[in-house]
């Protein structure tokens, strides 16, 4: 049962997080929606492509609003405890508790091992992977029996792959941080699991990572040389959709009996990989 | 959102008389779904009579048809065995013959016997693996002429056993590492119909699977000291099952319904365990 549950989806603004904001809040969840909202000019104003904006956490609230949906923009920058604790304080205070977390922000950047800064790999780690940690631990305090945690992790996380080693070790943490959670929190019947998409055209997407992509379908359009890319990349052949992501974040939201898992919506892209 | 319509679609689950099977039968049946229902039946006595726990029965089967009709759809009983491709052929005919398309089918059947390796029976061995493994293959041939023509989706009901090994359980176990494979091979090769391929690992069910055997095998009697099948059951839960309870046939059915809608989800093995397996 979906209705009437306080629900905090970070990342938010925009992609996957916007499309699991939306689900539950048309399944009648009150819902947060979580970004860095003003926050990206100081905490992601050098960040190597556009993070999500002051208009997007707000255009994302409203068009929400307007149709119909129980929600709330609150800035966060995940990667801050003072941060999360805010978040957390705020969505107990305006919907009395806090039932569903769903920790979607996240980050990139390409590159070899031999070239990546430290700066780069701490902030992904910091937002990736203890970004999950810190929400998480601001969120225990409120989490009764029956509470869910959704990670969205990545196929990234259940396979390495070359000039991508920062995002795909923060991956694995997340999955890895997902079974111990799920382990730890079993017994006060908290539910921990993870979501694998594998490629969905989000700003990851089309602002970054499809301009590395032009070099294997040379002379396409970002769109056309991303959709060349999953063609030859999963077996069903087409992108994830953000929509198809948030199917899977209510399916775990409500499924009573799983904790733990990392599932994959891939389109068959992770075939073989636990 | 694209959510699959499933008023109006045939969905064929195997091993459907009770347990599991029936569960998720009864689930795609308030879906508004045809459901082809498909046991032993009349077929048991003669596939498995001398089965060390008693397999679905004919009264099972009709029972469960005639219950199930009434929650939704259209329901049709019908007998098979899926170790054996002519039964398998018998069925997709049959319920193209009630229904006219064939879209979901959910290979659930299946048989355990446990014992240590070392004097296992050659005979238990292969009817595991006919009936777990090479059911799946037989009736999933059958199908894909006429699935291959409007897709669909095959749902296999694997277990946590088909992610780990346990001791006394070789056979099983291997059967259903074996599922998965198969599983995971269907879905890369299948992909192209428009056909996706998933498995269910359940953990600890209350089904006649538990009560009738794995509650009183030398394994769980020996391990927790108890002279129940329910104590057995019970402890075994305790033991293995982080969230502390028992997995129940609505828990798959839910899964399943899920996976028959997830329109880009394909080779996976969702574990629904209560943490029991993680990956």
């Amino acid at each position: 049962m979906i209705t009437g549950k306080s629900v905090i989806v970070t990342g938010a603004a925009r992609g996957i997080g916007r499309a699991i904001a939306e689900a539950f809040a048309r399944e009648g969840a009150n819902v947060v929606l979580a970004d860095l909202g003003a926050l990206s000019l100081e905490s992601a104003a050098a960040w190597h492509y556009g993070l999500s904006a002051q208009t997007d956490l707000a255009s994302a609230a409203d068009d929400l609003r307007s149709s119909g949906g129980s929600c709330l923009a609150i800035e966060v920058d995940v990667a801050d405890r003072a941060s999360c604790q805010r978040l957390v304080d705020e969505t107990v205070a305006a919907f009395g508790g806090l039932d569903i977390l769903v920790n979607n922000a996240g980050i990139i950047r390409l590159g070899g091992i031999g070239e990546m800064d430290e700066a780069t790999w701490d902030r992904i780690f910091a937002v990736n992977a203890k970004g999950v940690f810190l929400m998480a631990q601001a969120a225990m305090p409120h989490l009764a029996a029956g509470a869910v945690m959704i990670n969205i992790a990545s196929n990234a996380g259940k396979r390495g792959s070359a000039f991508n080693s920062a995002y795909c070790a923060s991956k694995a943490a997340v999955i890895g941080l997902t079974q111990s959670m799920a382990a730890e929190f079993a017994a006060s019947a908290i539910r921990v699991n993870a979501i694998c998409p594998a490629n969905v055209f989000t700003a990851m997407q089309f602002d970054y990572l499809v301009k590395h992509r032009l070099r294997q379908y040379p002379g396409q359009s970002y769109e056309a040389a991303f959709d060349a890319f999953v063609k030859d990349s999963a077996p069903l052949g087409r992108k994830q959709s953000p929509e198809e992501i948030a199917e899977a974040a209510l399916y775990l939201a409500r499924a009573e009996s799983v904790t733990g898992v990392a599932l994959s919506v891939d389109g068959g892209n992770g075939i073989g990989l636990s | 959102m694209t959510i699959v319509e499933l008023e109006g679609k045939t969905v064929l689950v195997t091993g459907a008389a009770r347990g599991i099977g029936r569960g998720i039968a009864e689930a795609f049946a308030r879906e508004g779904a045809n459901v082809v229902v498909a046991d032993l039946g009349a077929l048991a006595d003669e596939a498995a009579g001398d089965w060390n726990y008693a397999l679905s029965a004919e009264a099972a089967l009709a029972t469960a048809a005639e219950e199930i009709g009434e929650l939704g759809g259209d329901c049709v009983a019908v007998a098979v065995d899926v170790a054996d491709g002519a039964s398998c052929q018998n069925l997709v005919d049959k319920a193209l013959e009630a229904f006219g398309r064939l879209d979901v089918i959910v290979n659930n059947a299946g048989l355990i016997q446990t014992g240590p390796l070392v004097d296992f029976a050659e005979r238990d061995w292969d009817r595991i693996f006919a009936v777990n493994v090479k059911g799946i293959f037989l009736l999933s041939r059958a199908a894909l002429p006429t699935m291959r023509a409007s897709g669909g989706a095959i749902i296999n009901i694997a277990s946590v056993a088909g992610k780990r090994g346990f001791p006394d359980m070789g056979a099983y176990c291997a059967s259903k590492f074996a599922a998965i494979g198969l599983t995971q091979s269907m879905a890369a090769e299948l992909a192209a119909d428009g056909i996706r391929v998933n498995a269910i690992c359940p953990g600890n069910v209350d089904t006649s699977m538990w009560f009738d055997h794995l509650s009183k095998s030398r394994r769980h009697r020996r391990r927790f000291g108890t002279d129940t099948v329910d104590a057995t059951f019970d402890a075994v839960v305790e033991a293995n099952i982080p969230l502390g309870r028992e997995q129940k046939p609505h828990d798959m059915a839910e899964a399943a319904l899920y996976l028959a809608r997830a329109e880009n989800v394909t080779g996976v093995s969702l574990v629904v365990a209560g943490g029991f397996v993680m990956n």
